[in-house]
C-alpha cells in the first residue's frame, strides 16, 4: 500500500512546503483541484500541472518518487478516453492529463503534509465518531499491514506459496488468503479491546483532541494560498 | 469491482454534489443509530475495520490486478451503522492516495455502502437457514458486489460519462453530454448537442466509442471475475471465524 511510502515523505521532508501550515495546504490543494477540473482544454490543464510541478520542484519536493504515485490515476482515465479518443481526440487528452494533475495535486498534498495534520483539519467538519476512528484507523493501518506481511511471509514459509499456477493453485492461494484475513480479524479483535482498555485508562471525553502542527499563517503561507488562488482566477479568466 | 476509480474531473457536479449529500445523510443516520453505544468501544472498532479494509488491499491477487474489499466483510461483522462509516473512512485515505478522485468520495462511499447493507442484510437474514458459512458469505458476497457493480453501472448511465449513450439517442437527451459537462463547450467540434445524431457517426457502432449496454458487458465480465475472488476469499473468512471465533459473525 503507498500509505506507508507517503507517509515516510510526509513525516521525514524537509522542504519548505513540508514547513507550510497544514491548512494552507489543504486551501491550495483546494484551489488547484478546482483549477484542474475547471480547465476547458489539454494546454490548460497541462498549465495547471506546471504551476504546481515547477514551484514542488523548487522547493526541493522529490518530484521523481511522486510522479509514478500521480499516474495511478491514468490507468482509470484511459478507460474514459479510450471511449472518446476516435471523435475528439482533445477530450480525450484533456480527461488523461486533468486526471494526472489532480493525481498530482493530492500527492504533493500528501507528501508534505502527514495524514494526522490532514485529518486534524477534516476533523472539524466530520462527525465526532468518524473523525476519531479516521485517526484510529490511520494508527492500526500500520499495525495490521506488519502483522500481515509477517503473516505472508510465514504461510510462504511453510510451503503454501509453491509457485504452481492454474485455477486449482488459484483457488488454493484464496483459500489461504482468506485464513490470513481470519487471523487478522482475530488480531483486530484484540487490538480494538486493547485500544478500548487504554483510552479508558487515559479518560477519553467522547473526542480525540489533535493539534496541527503549527496553525500561525506565515507569510509564506499566504502567498502559497494567494498562488494557487490566483491559478484558479487565472483558468477561470482563460476558460 | 465495488468501487468507481473514476479520476477527478471526470463526474459532473450535480452527481457529485449529490453523492456527497447522499454520504452525508447516510453518516448522519449511522451517527444517530451509534449513539446508544458506548463511543469507547465504536471508535476503535470502526477504525480497526476501516484499517482492515486498506490493508486487505495489499494482499496480492494474481489476476486482473485485483484487490479485495472487505465491505461485505465489514457488513456482516460489524452491521450496517459501523461499517458504513469505515466505508467513507476508508474511501477518504484511498482518494487522498490517488486510488479514486477526491470528488468522488461521496460516490464511492454510497457504492461501497449497499456493499455492506446487502451483505449485513442477506447474512443476518439467511444465517439461521443455510448453515453453511462458507456457502453463505460467497453467496452473500456475490449478490451485495452484483447490486453494487450495478449500481456503479447506474452512475455511469445517469452521468452520461460514456459518450456512446448520447450518440445512440435518437432525440436530444435530459442530460447533456459528456463534453458539455467537462468543458461547457466542444473541444474540436463546432457543433452543438443537438446535431448529435447517429447519423453523423455512421461507422461508430463498430469502431467508435463503447456503447452502455458493451460497457455494462466489459464490466460484469470483468466483474464477474471480481465477484468470484473476493466471495472465495470472504467464504474462507467466514468458515474460519465460524470455527475460531463464531460470536464475531453471529452465531450458525
Amino acid at each position: 500500500m503507498d500509505i506507508q511510502i507517503l507517509d515516510e515523505l510526509a513525516c521525514n521532508g524537509h522542504t519548505t512546503l513540508h514547513e507550510s501550515a497544514p491548512a494552507a495546504k489543504v486551501v491550495a490543494a483546494g484551489a488547484l483541484l478546482a483549477a484542474t477540473i475547471l480547465a476547458g482544454s489539454p494546454g490548460l490543464a497541462v498549465a495547471v500541472v506546471v504551476t504546481v510541478a515547477v514551484p514542488a520542484w523548487l522547493a526541493g519536493q522529490p518530484i521523481r518518487k511522486t510522479i509514478p504515485f500521480a499516474l495511478y490515476p491514468l490507468v482509470f482515465a484511459a478507460i474514459f478516453a479510450v471511449s472518446v479518443a476516435r471523435s475528439n481526440p482533445s477530450l480525450a487528452l484533456l480527461v488523461v492529463i486533468r486526471a494526472f494533475a489532480a493525481g498530482f495535486i493530492m500527492i504533493t498534498l500528501l507528501t508534505t503534509t502527514s495524514f494526522v495534520d490532514v485529518f486534524a483539519l477534516l476533523g472539524s467538519v466530520l462527525p465526532v465518531v468518524v473523525a476519531d476512528a479516521m485517526f484510529m484507523a490511520y494508527k492500526a493501518f500500520f499495525v495490521l499491514m506488519g502483522e500481515l506481511s509477517d503473516l505472508l511471509v510465514t504461510i510462504r514459509l511453510r510451503g503454501a506459496d509453491s509457485g504452481a499456477r492454474g485455477p486449482r493453485a488459484l483457488l488454493r492461494t484464496l483459500r489461504n488468503y482468506g485464513e490470513i484475513l481470519g487471523v487478522l480479524i482475530l488480531h483486530s479483535v484484540d487490538m480494538t479491546e486493547r485500544t478500548y482498555r487504554v483510552m479508558q485508562v487515559r479518560g477519553y471525553s467522547g473526542r480525540i483532541r489533535v493539534e496541527p502542527r503549527d496553525r500561525r499563517f506565515r507569510p509564506a503561507d499566504l502567498a502559497i494560498v494567494t498562488y494557487s488562488l490566483g491559478v484558479l482566477l487565472g483558468v477561470l479568466v482563460l476558460r | 469491482m465495488s468501487h468507481l476509480h473514476i479520476p477527478d474531473g471526470i463526474i459532473p457536479l450535480p452527481w457529485i454534489v449529490l453523492g456527497l449529500a447522499a454520504t452525508a445523510v447516510l453518516v448522519a443516520f449511522s451517527v444517530l443509530a451509534l449513539r446508544r453505544q458506548d463511543p469507547v468501544k465504536v471508535v476503535p472498532r470502526i477504525g480497526v475495520l476501516a484499517a482492515l479494509m486498506l490493508a486487505a488491499m495489499s494482499l496480492p491477487i494474481p489476476v486482473l490486478n485485483y484487490h479485495v474489499n472487505l465491505t461485505v466483510l465489514a457488513g456482516i461483522i460489524a452491521g450496517p451503522a459501523q461499517g458504513f462509516i469505515g466505508c467513507l473512512i476508508a474511501n477518504v485515505i484511498l482518494a487522498l492516495t490517488g486510488h479514486g478522485g477526491i470528488t468522488v468520495v461521496g460516490i464511492n462511499t454510497v457504492v461501497t455502502g449497499i456493499e455492506v447493507l446487502v451483505g449485513w442484510a442477506v447474512w443476518t437474514g439467511l444465517r439461521r437457514v443455510v448453515r453453511r458459512p462458507f456457502a453463505l458469505a460467497a453467496a452473500t458476497t456475490v449478490i451485495a458486489l452484483a447490486l453494487s457493480t450495478t449500481a456503479m453501472l447506474g452512475v455511469v448511465a445517469g452521468t452520461q460519462i460514456n459518450p456512446g449513450l448520447v450518440r445512440h439517442a435518437h432525440e436530444k437527451p435530459a442530460v447533456v453530454n459528456l463534453e458539455e459537462q467537462l468543458i461547457g463547450e466542444h473541444i474540436g467540434e463546432d457543433h452543438g448537442p443537438e446535431d448529435n445524431h447517429p447519423d453523423d457517426h455512421p461507422d461508430e457502432d463498430a469502431h467508435g466509442p463503447l456503447s452502455l449496454g458493451t460497457f455494462a458487458a466489459v464490466v460484469y465480465s470483468a466483474g464477474m471475475v471480481g465477484w468470484a475472488i473476493e466471495a472465495a476469499i470472504i467464504g474462507a473468512v467466514a468458515q474460519f471465524l465460524a470455527r475460531a471465533r463464531p460470536d464475531l459473525i453471529g452465531a450458525l
